[in-house]
Parts: C-alpha cells; structure tokens; sequence
C-alpha cells in the first residue's frame, strides 16, 4: 500500500527524476510512494537516484501496458 | 512556499543536486542578496545568481553586457529582490553597510564574513584581495564568490563568527587557505 502515487511516463530526462526528487521531499520518512514510469532511461536512473539520495528501492516491477511500477521508501536520515 | 510549475522547469537541473533539491532551491529564491558596487569578478557572481535565482538588488550599474534592472529581471523574473536583503556582494574595495553575511571578490580572492566579524578585519583582508588578475580568473573568483553565497543561502556554512578567505594563487586557486584573526573575530 503507497502512501502517494506519481506518474512519469511523460516526463523526460532530467525531468523524470526532478519530479521523483520533490514528491519523496515532500513525504514523511518511511512513507511509500509508487511510481509509474515509462522507457529506458528512467527505468535505469530514477532507481539508481533515489538509492544515491539515500531512499529504498522496495521493487520494480513491469506491468502489461509497457509502463514500469517503482516503489520507493522515503528516508530523509541522510541528508 | 512550494515550487512553481515554470520554477522547477527552469532550475530543474540545480534542484537534482543533493546539496540543493526543492527545499534548497526554496531557500535560494527566498535569500535576497546586495550587490554593493561592480567589477568584473562581481558581475559575474551577478550573472550566475540570478540564474539560479537568487533575488538581487543591485545599488551601481554593471559593465556593459552584464545583468542589471530590466535585463535582469528579462533574464530571470525571479531575481529580483521583493525582500530586504540578507547579504551582500561587493568588491574587494567594499565600503558599504555590514549585513548578516558579506562576500567580497576582489582579483586575488574571495572573502566571507559574519555579521559578528570585526569591521577592521574585514577591511584589512578586502584590500589584500585588490589587485590585478586577468580575465579568466575574474570569471574563476566571481563563480567561486557566487558558490560561497549559495551555500551560506543553504545553511552549509555556520553563521555568525569569523572571516575567511579564498586566495588566488596562480597560476590557479590553491586549496583554500583560510585566514582568522583570533584577536578580532573572538568578540574582542
């Protein structure tokens, strides 16, 4: 169960992760947000920030319609 | 105050940085800067900020080709100070009022300082950065000027206490090299 949902299969690089970035700045830590994204360059970067920014990964998973479902675990400890 | 649609559009690839984000980039267009007189170092400082939005107000009139009033405000709406300011930009001859934060650039390096700085320190460390450089280092020491603003806009700095200088040492910046004057900048 996700606390927020975001869809990016719309979005473009740097854009795609920009929008990721400010929806888990925006959530508590520990909070879950799902994330709807399209194509290959997201599918390889925006995972790949999230962890560098110092958030979980939970899972990612392809759907049927193409798109890709990122689930991401908000922690802000870090920073 | 959140974000604008056309904000994060325009500052889009600062806010990806770890050091700034939204709530950096936030901070940045909320900390209000004075510019205090022109050289070349400064307007590139200048140029800079306003790019990353921080709001200006700029008190003497740029070199030719540099951002100022209408430009500047062309250049980027959100540079222009709607705010008092919270620091203040000059060149190393600087003589203005001592806000929270001063930086000033001159062509041998770039000094910041508290509100709590000794006024005689910072006079003495502003003119040991007068002097000559070529144009390459100006646009090297007016970056370096606009960085450190930043990050004092961020909070990566501590407030308040001490004066420190960034001295050129050719034929390129050295590691920094900070200076402090005990018997000043101790409250004394």
């Amino acid at each position: 169960m996700s606390d927020a949902h975001l869809d990016i299969t719309r979005e473009i690089c740097p854009m795609t992760y920009v929008r990721v970035k400010l929806a888990l700045e925006g959530l508590p830590d520990g909070a879950v947000l799902e994330v709807r994204l399209k194509g290959q360059e997201p599918l390889k970067n925006v995972p790949r920030s999230a962890r560098e920014d110092g958030h979980e990964v939970l899972s990612l998973d392809a759907q049927a319609d193409g798109t890709s479902r990122l689930i991401l675990r908000a922690r802000h400890g870090g920073r | 105050m959140a974000l604008r649609e056309e904000q994060i559009q325009r500052y889009g690839r600062q806010i990806l940085l770890r050091e700034v984000g939204g709530k950096g980039q936030e901070q940045l267009l909320h900390f209000p800067v004075r510019v205090e007189g022109r050289s070349a170092a400064v307007d590139v400082a200048v140029s800079v900020l306003a790019a990353s939005g921080t709001p200006l107000v700029c008190v003497a009139p740029p070199a030719d080709g540099f951002l100022a009033g209408a430009v500047l405000e062309a250049f980027n709406p959100d540079a222009r100070a709607g705010e008092p300011a919270r620091a203040s930009l000059a060149p190393a001859g600087f003589g203005g009022e001592l806000l929270p934060v001063a930086v000033l650039v001159g062509g041998q390096g770039v000094a910041f300082a508290g509100g709590t700085t000794c006024r005689d320190c910072l006079d003495a460390t502003a003119r040991s950065l007068e002097g000559p450089s070529n144009p390459a280092e100006h646009v090297l020491l007016g970056s370096l000027a606009a960085l450190i603003l930043q990050r004092l806009a961020l909070g990566f700095t501590p407030e308040g206490q001490g004066l420190s200088a960034f001295r050129l040492q050719a034929p390129a910046l050295a590691a920094a090299t900070p200076t402090r004057c005990p018997a000043h900048t101790a409250g004394n």
